[in-house]
């Protein structure tokens, strides 16, 4: 799921609930003056017809429409752009050495392959690695250890640990929260997201705090 | 050929001076277009390079300082999902047999 999609479907759901009255891709289309398909591509659910680099003049009728209606945005917000200080942050000085299980994502949650030790900083006692024994790309290579949380509630935008129904493998993926919606959507692009609907009975296991990436 | 020449004058002229070689620290980190990108500077240079994490992780990151390595782990961290970690330590792993 590309940013732009995941942004501009954000926007057209709040516009709809904020006026509660229903507004469309179509009604977006017509009110920018460009053709429907513009919008349409750049929030289409297939992967291989979406549009993913946009003209910068089609993000900016977008944005200055939106921000006319009273939303808050910019193009950065629009195009997922996340720029972040490196020399700005800070590190932690409360980490601690924790001994925790560690478990394969192909066996699930069924049989600890052993422990790490490893540094965190969570009072949480609920918490467990996952080990990589597959590259997931574009991010992480084979080896990388995710550490999950139990006891945290998944927010908007955060990663999550995911058991599939039938599936005894343990998946990554980011959880959103669109309105009413729950979304899980993968590093790959090129993967389908995932709406959570009651039926799906998948359950997510806990939120990823921390991952010690392979390099 | 010309190049090395550079180099050799730039190390001995470094040398005289009493400055440090070449030293890059990471910057900036931003997703594009789905991938990680870090902007470093150089030292004595006052522009920025850009590389995707593939190519930063082969040609930079064993040379950058620790302080450094846990602050990108840091950034990384915020660029890929709320409340997430990025860390480069390889944990001690005890397996059971």
């Amino acid at each position: 799921m590309s940013s732009i999609q995941i942004a501009l479907e954000q926007l057209i759901e709040e516009k709809s609930r904020r006026d509660q009255t229903s507004f469309t891709s179509s009604q977006l289309a017509a009110a920018l003056s460009m053709p429907r398909s513009i919008i349409t591509r750049l929030i289409h659910p297939n992967p291989s017809k979406r549009v993913t680099n946009p003209r910068i003049d089609t993000l900016l009728k977008i944005v200055e429409f939106f921000r006319a209606d009273g939303f808050n945005i910019t193009v950065d917000d629009l195009l997922g752009t996340k720029a972040i200080d490196v020399q700005q942050q800070f590190l932690d000085a409360n980490l601690q050495q924790n001994k925790i299980p560690l478990f394969s994502f192909e066996a699930a949650l069924s049989q600890a392959v052993g422990n790490i030790e490893i540094k965190l900083n969570t009072k949480s006692k609920n918490i467990f690695a996952l080990v990589d024994d597959e590259d997931m790309l574009p991010m992480f290579k084979k080896g990388s250890i995710f550490v999950v949380d139990k006891e945290l509630e998944p927010e908007d935008d955060t990663l999550v640990a995911v058991k599939f129904p039938k599936e005894k493998k343990i998946r990554i993926k980011k959880f959103h929260i669109q309105g009413h919606k729950r979304i899980l959507t993968s590093f790959d692009a090129q993967e389908k997201p995932i709406v959570l609907l009651p039926t799906l009975h998948c359950e997510i296991v806990g939120v990823v705090i921390q991952v010690n990436a392979k390099t | 050929m010309l190049k090395n020449v550079f180099k050799k004058l730039d190390r001995l002229v470094c040398q005289y001076l009493g400055l440090n070689e070449k030293q890059v620290r990471p910057d900036v980190i931003e997703v594009v277009n789905g991938q990680i990108v870090i902007s470093s500077t150089e030292s004595y240079k006052r522009h920025a390079h850009k590389q995707g994490w593939e190519e930063f992780k082969v040609s930079e990151l064993q040379q950058i300082s620790q302080t450094d390595r846990e602050k990108l782990g840091v950034a990384m961290g915020k660029v890929i999902a709320k409340k997430l970690i990025i860390s480069f330590d390889e944990p001690r792993v005890i397996r059971e047999d």
